[in-house]
């Protein structure tokens, strides 16, 4: 109904008090969201709450949005606000994160508590996506995207064993990046 | 290797840093200068965005698909079974007994070469004490190991048979008697008949007192007697 529609249309019918657009326009976001805080966080549980945080605020302030700004940098705008307030909360109360930095490893590898068949089907088939771009990349863009993300190497020990300079490392990964969220762009995801 | 500053096409000289900052390998301060440079910064804000999209995709792919895969051993794979909880084949039961683990095998290996060492030490010292020199072995030979001379008969038992010897002169014709060849064979495979043996020979010569070496030795003892000088000498002083 409204994949058709483009992000300011779903703001304008939003704002027309049509709540299904607004769960449209979380629908196409929110997985994209949930990445940048992650970015910024590095944990996928807050994470989480930023990005629900994120259009919480975002649907409070939609009769705001003034439309001189594209919507996806409007929501990137309030995320990283949203990652900025956790982040001020942890360095303010940083008992309460002690715990759970200690075992900060381990929960990344968390598995989310999500599994309906519904949400199964759906993730299999987004990395069935991702198994596609990333094998479809060049050689030596894989290599170095295989490198960073499958061996955890720092860009200073994948210079040294490629025996190329770092900025070759990060320019190759930055293009890498780049092709992959072209290829990814357009897929329906959600929120793991 | 020369470090060159990556330059992302975004119009933002900052632009460098994202990926640092994506992969958490720049410093806590730059975390946090980069921090209010994404509030205000619109295109790297995005840049940051659409790059943590891709990357988080490849992170969520490794972890589903490859995390949860167990590293295969390749090295031992008796062991791998061992640490499944599966049955072992006879086959792979005697490999397990005969695979130590590495230390100890290292300390068994070290082990028996401290005992050969120490084995071969005892065994020189002892055969450094049985060695003895040149010179003490030569007398030890010397000792132990008398020339015997063919020729010559045991004289001291013989001689200290004075019974038959009353007067001075019958030593020096005992001995005589003696220093006669003496036909040992005969004496030896001597027949029944010849039982009868001469009063002379009987008080002088025993021969079942004889040393034998072996009953193939020459028949007539030539050989030189010191009791025969003296003979000699003590006849020629009577005469």
């Amino acid at each position: 109904m409204f994949g058709d529609l483009t992000d300011e249309q779903l703001v304008t019918a939003a704002v027309g008090d049509d709540p299904d657009a607004f769960g449209a326009l979380v629908k196409r976001w929110e997985r994209k969201i949930f990445a940048l805080c992650y970015g910024m966080l590095g944990r996928e549980d807050e994470a989480k709450d930023a990005a629900q945080e994120t259009f919480v605020s975002a649907y409070r302030n939609i009769k705001n949005f003034r439309g001189d700004a594209k919507v996806s940098s409007w929501l990137h705008r309030i995320a990283v606000n949203q990652c900025l307030t956790i982040k001020r909360r942890q360095k303010a109360r940083p008992e309460e994160f002690l715990d759970e930095e200690t075992n900060e490893a381990e929960r990344i590898f968390i598995a989310p508590a999500k599994s309906s068949p519904a949400n199964t089907a759906e993730k299999a088939e987004r990395l069935f996506h991702v198994r596609n771009a990333v094998t479809s990349l060049p050689p030596e863009l894989r290599q170095v995207v295989v490198m960073k993300e499958f061996e955890e190497m720092t860009f200073q020990e994948i210079s040294e064993t490629l025996e190329v300079p770092l900025s070759t490392v990060k320019s190759r990964l930055y293009t890498a990046l780049k092709q992959l969220r072209a290829k990814l762009d357009r897929l329906p995801i959600e929120v793991a | 290797m020369k470090e060159e500053k990556l330059q992302i096409e975004n119009g933002c000289e900052r632009s460098s840093e994202i990926l640092p900052y994506i992969y958490r390998e720049n410093s806590d301060s730059d975390r946090d200068i980069f921090d209010a440079h994404l509030v205000d910064c619109t295109r790297c804000r995005d840049e940051f965005a659409a790059m943590s999209f891709s990357r988080y995709s490849v992170y969520e792919w490794q972890r589903e698909e490859f995390a949860p895969l167990a590293t295969p051993d390749l090295a031992a794979a008796f062991a791998t079974k061992v640490s499944n909880g599966e049955p072992l084949g006879w086959l792979d039961g005697i490999r397990e007994w005969f695979a130590l683990p590495q230390r100890l095998a290292f300390a068994g290996g070290f082990a028996a070469i401290a005992v050969g060492f120490i084995s071969g030490a005892f065994y020189l010292s002892s055969s450094d004490q049985a060695a003895t020199p040149d010179f003490v072995k030569e007398n030890e030979v010397t000792i132990s190991q008398p020339t015997i001379d063919r020729g010559t008969a045991p004289i001291p038992e013989i001689v200290q048979a004075p019974a038959a010897m009353p007067e001075r002169a019958k030593p020096a014709e005992a001995v005589r008697t003696l220093s006669k060849p003496v036909n040992r064979k005969a004496a030896v495979n001597r027949g029944p008949a010849d039982k009868k043996p001469s009063e002379s020979s009987l008080a002088t010569v025993q021969p079942a007192d004889l040393p034998r070496l072996t009953e193939d030795d020459d028949d007539l003892d030539y050989g030189l007697r010191l009791s025969d000088l003296v003979a000699d000498i003590e006849t020629r002083e009577d005469k």
